[in-house]
């Protein structure tokens, strides 16, 4: 696991094992959300930029 | 638009093709790539995917004349500011979907400061660029609406290009994990936040009707709003270009911890601040050697090219400004005195001085018209409106 965070770490340019660790968590996390929406919910819809929410 | 799910599986179908074409053959990669992109963007905006495919053949054109004559590389890529500029000016007859003009205009703002730095690159290293890459770079569909604004060392310079299928698939599948949970959930939070500010209040806009407390939360949750949203979109986007071994820029990095405004836009829209100091800021401060004035008229220029509306100039002017005041005070003693004693404390106003600042002008900015950004402005404030 050890191996697989430092490759993460230099991969994705993060500054320590630390945000490592949490930013696979959010990531987790977002896949969590992503299938209980799928699964449970009615999907996410579109990726929208900026410009068309305002 | 492309729903997540749909965007997610033809990225994985069509980086399975690419990955099948040899991989030494960069060329006929990028035209798949090309050509995936215009299929995918042209059938959801076609004018718009048609506007894209002129633009990259006249860089590439642009390109070409640009080896051979020196007047064509020092003036030829500004042929495409003022292709973009002739597209913000003058809104076009065409008969399309409402969203496909809004694409025209804004993708366009987009692809061209990209093909103007893959022009302004490969003329300073004498580097020449097949028509293919250049539509791949214009086209590609995962940064087709918005940024970030790379070249070429993101494209068939990508380093990603060396690392094994496996790790850029999983390194991918991590970016969108963030991306959903920025773009879908924190979005959502926060809208659910605003709406409870604004509840009861039955009439648009909202804001003379909200007390200067409750404007003001509205204006820092729009703000913290506009950040997930562009922040997880480019997530997504920088997910999807690592199935094709593509390493997009990363463009966020924990703006909502600047105590200033230099170091706000050293974390925020990276590499639209890359862009600026590069090709504007600096071009602009070896003509007239004043860096406080070149800022200040690079960020004005950086306003405008978001939307040529007065809102934008303002927003131009007010980060131009600020720029150019902190390089002015974070040279003076005085103030480095005062902020030495007040440790902490400083620290923390200047962190809450440099948010407000950036939400106020972003919110003024995003206003449709300059009545509802100036109904915003009394409405903060706590001013009396008079139609």
């Amino acid at each position: 696991m050890k191996v697989l965070i430092e490759k993460l770490k230099t991969s994705a340019g993060l500054a320590s094992d630390r945000e490592t660790w949490l930013m696979l968590a959010v990531s987790t996390a977002g896949w969590a959300f992503y299938l209980y929406q799928y699964l449970c919910g009615s999907g996410l819809g579109v990726a929208i930029p900026r410009y068309a929410v305002y | 638009m492309l729903e997540i799910t749909t965007a997610i599986f033809i990225t994985l179908l069509g980086s399975a093709f690419y990955h099948l074409l040899p991989a030494r053959n960069m060329r006929l990669r990028l035209a798949f790539v090309a050509l995936l992109s215009f299929v995918i963007v042209f059938a959801h905006f076609p004018v718009a995917a048609l506007a894209a495919t002129a633009t990259g053949v006249l860089a590439w054109i642009i390109a070409i004349y640009s080896l051979r004559y020196a007047p064509v590389a020092k003036y030829g890529p500004f042929l495409l500011i003022a292709v973009l500029a002739a597209f913000s000016f003058r809104e076009i007859e065409v008969q399309t979907s409402p969203l496909d003009k809004t694409l025209l205009q804004f993708g366009m703002s987009y692809y061209i400061l990209r093909l103007y730095l893959v022009l302004r690159t490969t003329t300073v290293r004498k580097e020449r660029l097949h028509l293919e890459e250049y539509l791949a770079i214009a086209l590609f569909f995962p940064i087709f609406p918005a940024g970030p604004i790379c070249a070429q060392e993101a494209f068939s310079r990508s380093p990603a290009l060396q690392r094994p299928l496996l790790h850029n698939y999983l390194l991918g599948l991590y970016h969108i994990g963030i991306g959903i949970i920025a773009l879908y959930f924190v979005t959502g939070v926060l809208d659910d936040l605003a709406d409870s500010l604004i509840v009861g209040l039955k009439t648009r806009p909202f804001w003379l009707q909200m007390d200067p407390s409750a404007t003001y939360a509205v204006m820092m949750l729009k703000f913290a709003h506009l950040y997930a949203n562009f922040a997880g979109y480019t997530k997504i986007a920088i997910g999807l270009g690592l199935f094709f071994g593509f390493q997009l820029p990363e463009n966020f990095r924990y703006p909502f911890l600047a105590t200033n405004i230099q170091n706000f836009w050293q974390r925020w829209h990276l590499s639209l601040s890359r862009f600026i100091t590069t090709l504007i800021y600096m071009p602009i401060l070896l003509s007239i050697r004043k860096p406080r004035v070149s800022m200040f008229l690079a960020f004005t220029l950086v306003g405008l090219w978001h939307q040529l509306t007065p809102q934008y100039l303002v927003w131009g002017i007010g980060h131009g400004g600020m720029m150019a005041l902190y390089m002015g005070l974070s040279k003076n003693r005085q103030v480095a005195r005062v902020a030495g004693a007040l440790g902490p404390v400083w620290t923390v106003l200047a962190w809450l001085t440099t948010m407000s600042a950036v939400a106020f002008l972003s919110m003024f900015a995003n206003e449709a018209t300059w009545e509802l950004a100036l109904k915003f402005v009394h409405s903060l404030f706590g001013l009396q409106w008079s139609d």
